[in-house]
């Protein structure tokens, strides 16, 4: 080999970086534009829900939480009016609001598929030759991936939560927003209102933390089914990555469901943490090939 | 100095069954090497344990003194039998990714390969057909500087035309820095261009050694000791 040649030689870091731009490119559609697209609606509504917040502000209405307390329309303006009369529309959820909320989970379901699929293609798939045949460690080749999955699912998640406390109130800088329980008008626009207050906290780090353990989980199977394929045959494997990936699928809503409090976040993040580790351990021994091996 | 490919004792089984079966065997530089065997001889899996697709069972391979890994990606050039390309939309981005990815590949050589063949940049890669993607893939994969070309079956299911283009390939790729490992069981058409041949059989080296010493020492052609070795294999031979 000439030493030109040498020179010339890519070190292991830089193709995991291509690797990286490269998926981030590729789930780019699905992980950002699409998401970004679909915030927009709600951003504009959390402008008005600013305006909302300036209102109460001029009008000096009592936002002490959980008291719910009677209010004369006619002390609004009709521009006010109208700005109360969007928010109490979509805070009703009508179907354009649930519409943009299914296009977000559709996006997300479809992101995480795709991924996925593209995961397996990578590592087991045909083209396997050509994405394994690049001079990068299986390991770091495997974080690349997985970071550009991560960063993608993290922002179509991101933007799918932000969509929904977008739409709940005017967002405060630490993370909380003025949300109103209660607004209807007792008996219209001619009557008193009703307004009662709430002040709600959601963190969405507990959503990434059961992402980022659904998404190891995933990495763990693939990592699994490498070491498995020197003892059974591909169908059986694939048959296993299958109920595998949907008891960690159950295991993640059942997460959701149950264990809504934020103090267990620290345990969400070791459990990451160790599967991680497993993956790297495991990736770097593994075969590549169970298409037409 | 080092061989460029040195294996010791090889194994590899797929649920039981031994693909490689103690296989030992090394190789220079500045060589075009045919690997022949019989369908189910090793062939494949010999290639994607040296590529590090397949993991070994024990034994060792290494590629100019350097173990199977990140490293000696760098070093291979490997031209699967299936095509890999499939993913992209065009010519053109196939080889962006192989700029992208490898530092030896030559563009301007692609290029100038496939315009020979009459093939496009934006030419679409799904409306190829099954020879033309064989040539394109051929293309983009021995476009690259590297010290060792492995070709798994590059001759199967070609047409003349293409088969005298591979070759032609072969040949102008070939240098006294890199060696070309042709696995195939169709060797009439290849036995002209081969310096060495390592004949494999039910995972080991049956028979290995220059060409011209072969003929010379059994009176016959390649083909003919090929044809030879491998009529009586359990399950058939390929007689081409």
């Amino acid at each position: 080999m000439s030493d030109m040649v040498n020179m010339k030689r890519k070190s292991g870091s830089r193709p995991a970086l291509e690797r990286f731009v490269l998926d981030l490119k590729k789930y780019g559609l699905l992980g950002i534009i699409l998401p970004i697209i679909l915030l927009i609606p709600s951003l504009i509504i959390q402008l008005i829900w600013i305006s909302y917040d300036k209102i109460v502000i001029k009008h000096g209405i009592d936002t002490s939480i959980g008291n719910g307390r009677l209010l004369d329309p006619k002390m609004f303006s009709s521009g006010e009016r109208r700005i109360i009369k969007i928010l109490e529309y979509v805070l009703d959820e009508p179907p354009l609001v649930r519409g943009v909320m299914w296009a977000f989970t559709i996006v997300v379901m479809l992101l995480v598929a795709y991924q996925i699929a593209d995961m397996f293609k990578s590592f087991f798939g045909s083209n396997s030759a050509l994405v394994l045949a690049t001079p990068c460690s299986k390991p770091i080749l495997l974080m690349s991936k997985f970071l550009a999955a991560s960063v993608t699912s993290f922002i179509a998640i991101g933007c799918s939560e932000f969509q929904w406390v977008f739409l709940q109130g005017a967002l405060k800088w630490d993370g909380s927003s003025l949300n109103l329980m209660s607004f209807r008008g007792l008996q219209g626009f001619e009557s008193n209102w009703y307004i009662k207050f709430d002040l709600k906290w959601e963190s969405t780090l507990y959503k990434f933390a059961m992402f980022l353990f659904i998404w190891l989980g995933i990495f763990t199977i693939l990592a699994i089914s490498g070491k498995l394929q020197k003892l059974v045959k591909t169908p059986v494997i694939v048959v296993t990555d299958i109920v595998l990936a949907f008891v960690l699928a159950w295991a993640f809503m059942y997460l959701m469901e149950m264990q809504s409090g934020v103090d267990v976040l620290p345990a969400l993040f070791m459990i990451p943490c160790v599967l991680l580790l497993t993956d790297i351990l495991l990736v770097s021994k593994y075969d590549a090939v169970t298409v037409s091996a | 100095m080092n061989d460029l490919v040195e294996i010791k004792d090889l194994k590899r089984s797929f649920a039981g069954k031994k693909a490689l079966d103690g296989m030992s065997f090394s190789l220079g530089t500045g060589k075009v090497v045919g690997l022949l065997g019989a369908n189910g001889a090793g062939k494949t899996t010999l290639f994607r344990v040296m590529t590090g697709l397949l993991t070994k069972d024990s034994g060792s391979v290494k590629i100019d003194g350097i173990a199977v890994g990140a490293k000696t990606n760098e070093l291979i050039s490997y031209v699967p039998d299936h095509f890999v390309f499939g993913g992209f939309r065009r010519i053109s981005t196939a080889i962006m990714y192989m700029k992208r990815f490898f530092s030896d590949f030559d563009e301007k050589k692609a290029e100038s390969l496939l315009s020979k063949l009459n093939f496009t940049p934006d030419q679409k890669i799904a409306a190829l057909s099954k020879g033309q993607k064989a040539q394109v893939q051929l293309v983009l994969f021995m476009s690259r500087k590297a010290k060792l070309f492995l070709l798994d079956e590059p001759l199967a299911a070609v047409d003349p035309a293409t088969r005298e283009f591979i070759i032609k390939t072969i040949l102008s790729t070939f240098g006294e820095d890199n060696t070309v490992l042709i696995s195939t069981h169709v060797v009439m058409d290849i036995e002209l261009i081969l310096d060495e041949v390592v004949m494999i059989k039910d995972g080991k080296v049956h028979l290995q050694g220059e060409t011209d010493e072969l003929r010379e020492k059994y009176g016959k052609t390649i083909n003919e000791i090929f044809k030879d070795e491998f009529r009586f294999v359990e399950g058939g031979v390929d007689n081409e």
